[in-house]
């Protein structure tokens, strides 16, 4: 479908079966979606807990195993290839840097671990300076190498889960919520590190987060998930500023605001999402949806192109 | 309502005690929500659980200050004391709901135990009044969830069953620590808005924490900034964010990704708080300030009002000139 993508899913569905009170039951993650990421873009994927957002990005990695649909990389399926060529051109941010490093390794030995499965490293100094190399790029001191993770503190840590993500020079980053356990000061400052490394590195992003504020500020356009499905794409400045889809709304309106003037001022009742064990008929967006019609109950909107820059939008009344 | 004066949590042996809450003061109006807002470890969740008479025992302890709900300190008091001396009217709400809800029992039962040691009712009518606290919340179809475990409930239902079981005293304060923090932020709006719903009906006074800029901004009525264990600014919420007079209130508002949007580079604050026990004499915040001076390095900065109702912990406030 386009043309430089680097990445290309197409209808990607993913299940998971869950036991529940003795019966098997299926739960779809992932219903459909269909991405793709330009070289040097950083897509924004943004939706609540349980929209499937974090599985869109396991996919990717092989670190779930979907039902059906496509993931090519360079133009080249996927499905099937040898998952350690593939770790090293399209590597994973974890979101919490407590548990993605190793309490028992140091950090030169977590940072580097990819280099040594891979065979990169011919001699011990050339390891050290590949260490020293990554680690000064993330804003860390060298000397960070020797030191074990109960050392540092979160955003450091994070900066060392960075620098291990980017040792082998891969061309596609996964983030899945990078930030999101970093405080605001902290926050920023990775945040920043992680758009220097894009432009320096030229890597490709899928920036995974539920915070429309932290995405806003990362990333180049932006796909919506509600319940397994893409609701609303666009360049970011445009769904920001102007939401269509009614989900991208309320999700837009609930940003807490650092801003007085827009205060709470009483209740609002906006529903919640109905269980993924009992997935409604039609739209799954249609019990909240304030411009719910008959049809929307029991059909099920496509993601069709709404506009001339490239906005897509899964939605029967808009 | 509440007074809290000179607050001071420590930790470690009596003779050398770490503070990691140094002289905290506020004060709570009836109705009125007060936010204090501070990055982790600055204490403010260790103030919430001081001034409820919870904090972990053996653990971190008031060494001074005091803690007075209607005039009377209750920090000599234990919880179940308080209650008995009819000073029970504060209640808490957490983070995480399923972690203090059991997950064992019907929800109907732990709101009515909550009853039974406030209201002294038992039974039908505890059930009763179970069923009123959960169309107090708005819970969706109260009468049939008084049935329902924990783990049928979503996150956000569960926080509404927390707020019912709180509400069960009739609480003149309500002290909530991040009740939202781990909520989508359309369930947030939710709670946030049934939270200032509550406050103006009931008049109850909150004391709301949080590490969000933005939940502050459009939560509470005044706003007192937590840092390294003490309050560095309070204001009321529209004059603290239209006229940020610490360096640490603005260098935090100046982080927020939303109040940059488009920015090619977030403006940070750097390096980090300093850890409790390594506070030098001069100004907590000096190691990270851009306008530090050598004053600032070895003398307390003192606390000046530099308006009406808005104090700063500063030596060399930012001036107030220019509104932003």
């Amino acid at each position: 479908m386009n043309g430089n993508a680097v990445l290309d899913i197409r209808d990607l569905k993913v299940s998971f079966s869950v036991r529940r009170a003795g019966r098997k039951y299926q739960v779809r993650a992932v219903d459909g979606v269909s991405l793709s990421l330009a070289e040097g873009e950083v897509l924004g994927i943004v939706g609540e807990s349980g929209c499937g957002k974090t599985t869109v990005g396991r996919s990717i990695v092989g670190l779930v195993r979907p039902d059906s649909g496509t993931i090519s990389f360079k133009g080249t399926d996927m499905t099937g290839a040898s998952l350690r060529d593939m770790r090293l051109n399209i590597r994973m941010v974890f979101q919490d840097p407590y548990a993605s490093l190793n309490p028992r390794r140091t950090i030169g030995d977590s940072v580097a671990e990819a280099g040594d499965i891979n065979g990169f490293f011919t001699s011990r100094a050339g390891r050290s300076a590949a260490i020293a190399a990554t680690l000064t790029a993330v804003g860390l001191d060298p000397s960070f190498a020797a030191r074990y993770p109960y050392e540092l503190s979160g955003g450091q840590r994070q900066r060392a889960g960075i620098a291990r993500t980017i040792l082998p020079s891969p061309s596609i980053v996964i983030a899945d919520e990078p930030v999101s356990a970093l405080d605001v000061s902290v926050q920023a400052q990775v945040l920043n590190l992680m758009m220097d490394l894009r432009e320096q590195l030229r890597l490709s992003m899928l920036f995974i987060s539920h915070d429309l504020g932290v995405i806003g500020q990362i990333s180049n356009r932006v796909a919506v998930m509600y319940m397994g499905r893409i609701v609303e794409q666009a360049a970011t400045r445009t769904v920001l500023d102007d939401p269509r889809h009614p989900y991208t709304r309320s999700l837009v309106a609930a940003i807490p605001k650092p801003d007085p003037s827009k205060r709470i001022l009483g209740a609002i009742e906006t529903g919640e999402p109905p269980s993924l064990f009992k997935r409604p008929r039609g739209c799954a967006y249609a019990p909240r949806c304030p411009i719910a019609s008959d049809r929307c109950q029991v059909e099920v909107p496509e993601l069709r192109s709404a506009g001339t820059d490239g906005r897509a939008i899964a939605c029967h009344n808009v | 309502m509440l007074s809290v004066r000179d607050l001071t949590v420590s930790l470690g042996p009596e003779t050398a005690p770490v503070d990691i809450v140094a002289g905290v003061s506020f004060e709570l109006g009836k109705g009125e929500i007060l936010g204090l807002v501070g990055e982790s470890g600055c204490g403010k969740s260790m103030t919430s659980l001081a001034v409820m008479g919870l904090l972990p025992q053996p653990g971190p302890r008031i060494r001074a200050g005091r803690v007075l709900l209607e005039g009377c300190d209750v920090t000599q008091l234990q919880p179940w004391q308080r209650v008995e001396a009819g000073r029970g009217r504060m209640a808490m709400i957490f983070q995480e709901p399923m972690t203090s809800l059991n997950p064992v029992r019907r929800i109907g039962d732990q709101i009515a135990e909550a009853v039974r040691v406030h209201d002294r009712l038992s039974g039908p009518p505890a059930i009763d009044r179970a069923r009123e606290l959960l169309e107090q919340v708005r819970m969706p179809d109260p009468a049939m969830q008084l049935s329902a475990y924990p783990h049928q409930l979503s996150g956000g239902q569960r926080q509404r069953v927390m707020i019912a079981i709180a509400l069960a005293c009739r609480p003149q304060v309500l002290i909530a620590d991040e009740p939202t923090t781990a909520l989508d932020v359309t369930i947030q709006v939710q709670v946030l808005g049934l939270l200032r719903e509550l406050c103006n009906r009931l008049d109850m006074a909150m004391l709301f924490i949080t590490h969000d800029m933005g939940v502050i901004a459009q939560l509470a009525d005044r706003v007192s900034v937590m840092y390294a264990g003490r309050i560095v600014e309070t204001a009321g919420v529209e004059a603290l964010f239209g006229r940020p007079r610490h360096h640490y209130t603005r260098g935090l508002m100046d982080c927020m990704p939303s109040r940059n949007s488009g920015a090619r580079r977030l403006p940070t604050i750097a390096g980090q708080p300093p850890a409790p026990g390594t506070v030098g004499a001069g100004c907590v915040f000096a190691s990270r300030c851009a306008a530090v001076r050598e004053t600032c390095r070895t003398a307390a900065p003192p606390r000046a009002e530099v308006s009406r109702g808005h104090d700063v912990l500063c030596a060399f406030p930012l001036d107030g000139g220019e509104p932003r």
